[in-house]
């Protein structure tokens, strides 16, 4: 690795900048596609809200299960923006808070320890706030300072304390806290006029918990009076017991249960006066969840709706509570209805309204009487749009009465299955897969070829040629059908082919196209789901299944997606398969993990014969027994231990596999990641053609594997090449002052290997890397060759052999020569961290590959062309006359990430970890699909342009209108030209045929000449 | 200095909590407009990354730094539309001080460091980030306007329109009229040719008799004609009775000497075309 000084030089590479691929103005948006998901909403999280109180219209907020808080436009579904509250590395299962006060224009947004607020309209930050405790409650409060905004008070349990703050509605500016030592269990703050209530639980003598409520001064932060305790040790057993906190409608109220979901408790908090209420049980169903639904308006009825769900049945109890009394009465029932429904509570002024969401309708009640204001019978194809009516999970929605008894009502529907749509007025407005989110695996597949024409054609060349005959016409007749549609759609067609309108003729059916650009996408997700997208159609999602089921918590390990003729092979922990059918989704065959507990999978091989074994693989690295197979030669199965060890395994014959190697990284290293060259990796030329015509050969092991192995302790990074047969260490390079930490990403195709890591230099590297005296610092890339010699022409050791092993080895090999290749290796300073990186791939491997990185930093996905890594760029001076010719340009320590060469161009893609790409049918163009924990992204990447179809820059018309303008001019000057005599003139002299004769060996020389040239590949 | 210094201890005894931790605001230049919610400015220094926001008054704010942050740091600008100057951040003593500088690549100072105050510091915008390249013949404009007004659409009335305009592509597809094509300066090249050669014996057919007489008459002694000498007349020039200081009549004349049969004017003619 050489790392040199003049850093401080400006960087060049922006001059360069054209070397690398670009987006057209004009193909984004269109070529790529980008599905920018939130995750699942929350029950509790998610609202219609106004985003300032000028705002006619609202927008619809959530804060979903993965902790991004985001702004749906409730008219087409497209987010608005969105925030992460955590990293990807902290824990997601702490749920978030969000509060929209009614009137304001921000969102308070709590989670773990730091409360945000942000600005509802547009998602930028207004303040944070840093506890060092966790939030377990926030509350608004009416601001002093100004009339719009509203104080936060929030509850945080640090230590064994609970403190309530109240933070200033502009600033986050402390006001006051309030320290609560008493050791009970903080559980939720109530603001109701000018006091606020803190609520926790007390630990019964016996068992269970009483809740005290402590009324604070919403204005000082002062106690008033003494704590009131409610004799909830009964039923309160858990915080789960309890099912509403809130001073929602007008009077603040607390709602509990028993665990056995028998009675309900109603108080009015600040008074001891506990209304008890047996659950119904209706018609003979029990309900096994309780949920209460109130309006989050302060200024509505006190009215509230407990919902009751039994197994397969919901119905509901509408409550309004006597502000003077402080007690609850029961107003109306709301009759049982088959299937789990969901109510959701909204208001417009003091007008409570509550709407029904069940598989097949949606009802509207007011609060006030039980009296159906409107219902809508819901189509059912527009749950999800594609599978059988759902039930539904929550909702959210927004009533608008239009005067005298018309009501405009769009609900957000959160439905099993992960989908989250919108329905206004019983019709779908939108879609949004958000079960989608958290992919682990995805594969690209081709489109099933369409046989049946070759199928008839091979049936008529079998049969006699009357019948053949007699078969080919009834063909034909049946192909007519399809005429008039053909036809009509010619004219468009072809106008559209002149104009360069490719949007009309986009292909729509599941067709393969002659680009190769149309391919599926085959998704899985972690919690259970598979689906599979059109990559040639924008990513439409094409079907969304629940391919296994899965208890809560848990997830679906899927190891990888191995694609065969029309399906596809999903490998999950545990030696679990699953095969479907690519194009519909049908689940073909199902093998839940098996009963070995350490099976982790089995990978599939083909022995001598062709035939497809499976090779178990065990948690442990060790191989399972082989079924009866013969591999011929031998096969190498390399298998990544927990235990940080790396062996490889011969598999001849018999059943017990033979440990041929192992590998351990060095002490207080362990293995992070084992990289091999990609499956389809074709490499076009086995050498590379230099300035003055000779040929530096690649070192070209398919055996070659890339270790990377991190020691946190000891701050380093060590790279090891591998010969995956012999278990030999080719190359190795080992970084110190790595902050382990930071993502430490490698790939590895053709002849060279990549990675990425941030170090800062320590007392061991001072004599390389430091300049001035200072340490360096930063995010680097590595980028290194490997020749089987330094010399040009020169194979080293090998000589002329065409076979070598790197496993017996000859008496000449003795000195280690043959088994080390050439590397060369360059650093590149860059501007920040890489998460993942893989290599594009083309179907013959000519065009230059490039490295496509993902940037979290910047929420993109970068394609870096090779051509720019070069290692063998010359440093410290200017390149020579043959360097040019090859392309090479001085080396600049410098790489910034230029934003032409980022493939999600504007698009913020986030959280993304994985990229994959497939070749097209076009050589110079790799299909890429990125996904990870929330979002998918796919593209096209032309490396070095797309040189092998026309752009859209090229105009049919125009082509069309000069050549008829030319043929024109040509018939009407052809009478000008054809003047008599004009033929007689004498022939000239110079064009004698003898000087004809020399001047064609003079040419002939010259092509001799040129018999050097090579093909070089420009971008266009 | 010294007094500063006991203020600052006196300070400390007696506001423990309040000198230990400092914020530390990041402006943004006023003629910048609002940057996406995305943007994010980052510290990293090895084993540490501390991250904040955008805020909605188009600042960054670190809260709560304090002497456990201690450390160099680097401050980059995660931003979709504006490339920043790097910076390098120096987090030391108590109080903490903030120190703030330029670096190259790698962590490199290059300015003068300087204290960040409670004011907080403007940062430097390089250039606006280009991420498309430009393709001639097709005029697409795919604008994001962040901090865009909010369009209400709702015109009905009924509260169900949504907002808009927060992320509009204005898209025009790739209108070739063939208008463009008279833009192109070959084609009217070509036609103003094509004008000549049908143009001009309509022209000449046109021509009152004299005219056209006297234009025969022209043409006829024009070289293109008349058969004579297509001799460049710069071949004539002579360079060396120029050199000598003849004066221009006299040139005119050698010219003339040259074999030319036309007239001055045809000479001239002659050298126009």
């Amino acid at each position: 690795m050489r790392l040199w000084v003049p850093i401080l030089l400006p960087s060049v590479a922006v001059l360069f900048a054209s070397i690398g691929h670009a987006i057209f103005a004009d193909e984004a948006y269109q070529t790529d596609y980008h599905l920018p998901l939130l995750g699942l909403p929350q029950a509790h999280t998610t609202l219609f809200h106004r985003p300032s109180a000028a705002s006619k219209a609202s927008l619809l907020y959530t804060l979903s299960d993965r902790l991004v808080l985001g702004a749906v436009n409730p008219k087409d579904g497209a987010v608005i923006w969105r925030q992460q509250l955590a990293n990807q590395a902290e824990n997601h299962t702490a749920s978030g808070l969000l509060k929209a006060p009614e009137g304001g224009n921000t969102l308070i947004s709590a989670f773990n320890g730091k409360i945000q607020t942000w600005d509802a309209t547009d998602g930028r930050l207004v303040w944070e706030w840093q506890s060092r405790g966790r939030i377990r409650s926030i509350e608004t409060a009416a601001s002093s300072s100004s009339e719009d905004e509203k104080d936060i008070l929030a509850l945080s349990h640090e230590g064994t304390d609970a403190i309530i703050r109240r933070l200033a509605a502009d600033s986050g500016d402390l006001l006051w806290e309030h320290v609560n030592a008493s050791g009970d269990t903080p559980y939720s703050l109530v603001s109701y006029k000018d006091s606020v209530f803190y609520l926790s639980l007390h630990s019964a003598l016996l068992k269970g918990f009483k809740i005290k409520v402590t009324e604070l001064d919403a204005s000082t932060g002062k106690q008033i009076g003494q704590p009131t305790v409610l004799n909830s040790d009964g039923e309160v057993t858990s915080e789960d017991s309890i099912l509403h906190v809130g001073a929602n409608s007008g009077v603040p109220i607390i709602i509990w249960t028993d665990k056995g979901l028998k009675t309900l408790k109603i108080n009015a908090i600040g008074t001891k006066q506990i209304t008890t209420v047996n659950v119904p049980s209706s018609q003979g169903d029990s309900a096994e969840e309780i949920v209460v639904h109130a309006s989050r308006s302060s200024t509505a009825l006190p009215h509230f709706l407990i919902h009751y769900i039994a197994a397969n049945s919901h119905w509901g109890e509408v409550y309004h509570i006597d502000a003077a009394k402080s007690t609850a009465k029961k107003a109306f029932d709301l009759p049982l209805l088959g299937g789990k429904g969901a109510f959701s509570a909204s208001s417009q002024g003091p007008d409570v309204f509550f709407t029904r969401h069940t598989a097949f309708e949606n009802i509207l009640v007011s609060s006030a009487a039980p009296t159906v204001l409107n219902s809508w019978n819901v189509c059912p194809k527009s749950h999800g749009g594609m599978v059988d009516p759902q039930d539904v999970t929550h909702a959210a929605s927004e009533v608008i009465a239009r005067g005298g008894s018309t009501y405009a009502v769009r609900s957000a529907l959160a439905l099993p299955s992960g989908d989250w749509e919108l329905i206004r007025n019983g019709n779908l407005s939108w879609v949004r897969p958000e079960g989608l989110a958290g992919m682990t695996a995805a594969a690209f597949v081709e489109i099933a070829k369409q046989e049946d024409l070759a199928e008839e054609l091979a049936a008529e060349g079998m049969r006699d040629p009357f019948a053949a005959y007699l078969h080919r016409l009834t063909r034909h007749v049946r192909d007519l059908q399809y005429l008039p549609d053909w036809s009509g759609a010619l004219p468009n067609r072809l106008l559209g082919s002149l104009i360069g309108d490719k949007a009309s003729t986009h292909d729509q059916s599941l067709r393969r196209d002659g680009f190769g650009f149309h391919k599926i996408v085959l998704i899985a997700t972690e919690r259970g789901r598979l689906a599979a997208l059109d990559a040639g159609n924008q990513g439409k999602v094409i079907w969304n299944i629940q391919a296994v089921s899965l208890k809560a918590e848990e997830t679906w390990d899927v190891l990888d997606i191995e694609v065969e003729e029309g399906t596809a092979l999903i490998r999950a922990k545990g030696g679990e398969f699953l095969r479907v059918v690519v194009n519909t989704g049908t689940i073909l065959q199902h093998q839940p993990s098996a009963m070995i507990k350490s099976l982790k999978t089995s990978v599939s091989l083909l022995d001598s014969s062709g035939k497809k074994v499976l090779i178990p693989v065990n948690d442990n690295g060790y191989l399972g027994d082989l079924p009866k197979a013969d591999f011929g030669h031998g096969t190498i199965v390399v298998t990544e231990g927990e235990d940080s060890v790396v062996r490889g395994w011969g598999l001849i014959k018999g059943t017990k596999p033979k440990l041929v190697w192992r590998f351990m990284p060095a002490s207080g290293e362990r293995v992070e990641s084992v990289n091999a060259r990609p499956s389809h990796d074709p490499v076009a030329s086995i050498g590379k053609a230099l300035g003055d015509r000779n040929v530096l050969y690649k070192y070209l092991n398919p055996n070659l594997l890339l270790i990377t192995a991190i020691g946190v302790e000891i701050s380093t990074a060590t790279f090891y090449i591998l010969d995956a047969t012999s278990g030999s260490v080719i190359y190795s390079v080992t970084h110190p002052g790595v902050d382990t930490r930071q993502p430490i990403v490698s790939t590895m195709s053709e002849n060279w290997f990549a990675y990425s890591l941030y170090s800062e230099s320590t007392a061991m590297t001072q004599d390389v890397t430091q300049i001035d005296g200072q340490n360096l610092k930063g995010y680097q890339l590595v980028v290194s060759e490997l020749y089987e010699s330094p010399y040009p022409n020169d194979r080293g050791s090998l000589g002329s052999s065409t076979n070598f092993s790197t496993v017996y080895l000859t008496a000449a090999d003795e000195d280690d020569s043959l088994t080390s290749p050439h590397v060369i290796s360059q650093t590149y300073l860059i501007p920040g961290p890489i998460s993942s990186m893989s290599v594009t791939s083309t179907l013959q491997g000519i065009t230059t590959r490039s490295l496509l990185c993902v940037v979290p930093d910047l929420n993109a996905l970068i394609s870096i062309s090779k051509a720019f890594l070069d290692p063998r760029r010359p440093v410290g001076r200017d390149p020579s006359a043959s360097e040019m010719e090859e392309g090479l340009f001085r080396y600049s320590p410098i790489l910034d990430f230029e934003p032409k060469w980022i493939l999600s161009h504007k698009r913020d893609v986030i959280s993304i970890s994985n990229v994959i790409t497939s070749p097209s049918l076009l050589e110079s163009t790799s299909l890429v699909f990125a996904f990870g924990n929330l979002d998918l992204f796919g593209s096209r990447v032309s490396p070095i342009g797309a040189f092998d179809i026309l752009g859209k820059g090229f105009s049919k018309l125009q082509l069309v209108l000069t050549v008829v303008a030319l043929a024109v001019g040509t018939t009407l000057v052809a009478p000008f030209v054809s003047i008599p005599g004009i033929s007689e003139y004498p022939a000239p002299d110079e064009f004698s045929a003898d000087k004809l004769a020399g001047a064609e060996k003079a040419d002939r020389w010259n092509m001799e000449g040129l018999k050097l040239f090579r093909p070089s590949y420009t971008c266009g | 200095m010294n007094s500063f210094l006991s203020l600052l201890a006196l300070l400390s005894i007696l506001f423990p909590t309040l000198l230990t931790a400092t914020s530390l605001t990041l402006r943004i230049p006023p003629h910048i407009p609002a940057l996406p919610p995305s943007t994010t400015a980052i510290l990293t220094t090895t084993g540490r990354t501390l991250r904040a926001p955008i805020t909605r008054s188009n600042s960054f704010v670190f809260n709560n730094i304090t002497s456990a942050d201690a450390g160099e740091y680097l401050l980059d600008i995660a931003c979709k539309d504006y490339d920043f100057m790097s910076y390098g951040l120096d987090v030391k003593g108590e109080g903490p001080v903030v120190e703030l500088y330029r670096v190259g690549r790698g962590g490199i100072q290059q300015g003068e460091k300087m204290r960040v105050g409670k004011e907080g510091v403007e940062l430097r915008v390089m250039r606006a980030r280009e991420y498309y390249e430009a393709r001639s013949g097709c005029k697409f404009s795919p604008v994001i306007d962040y901090g865009g007004e909010l369009v209400d659409r709702d015109k009905d009335g009924d509260g169900d329109a949504g907002m808009g305009a927060e992320e509009t592509w204005l898209i025009s597809g790739a209108a070739v009229s063939p208008m463009d094509l008279l833009k192109n300066p070959m084609i009217l090249i070509a036609i103003v040719g094509l004008g000549f050669v049908f143009g001009m014996p309509y022209l000449l057919d046109n021509m009152d008799p004299e005219m056209k007489a006297e234009f025969e008459e022209q043409q006829k002694k024009s070289i293109l004609s008349g058969g004579a000498s297509t001799a460049n007349p710069l071949q004539n020039f002579d360079m060396a009775a120029w050199m000598a200081g003849k004066t221009a009549g006299s040139a005119e004349q050698t010219q003339d000497e040259g074999g030319t049969s036309g007239s001055g004017s045809g000479a001239k003619a002659r050298r126009r075309g």
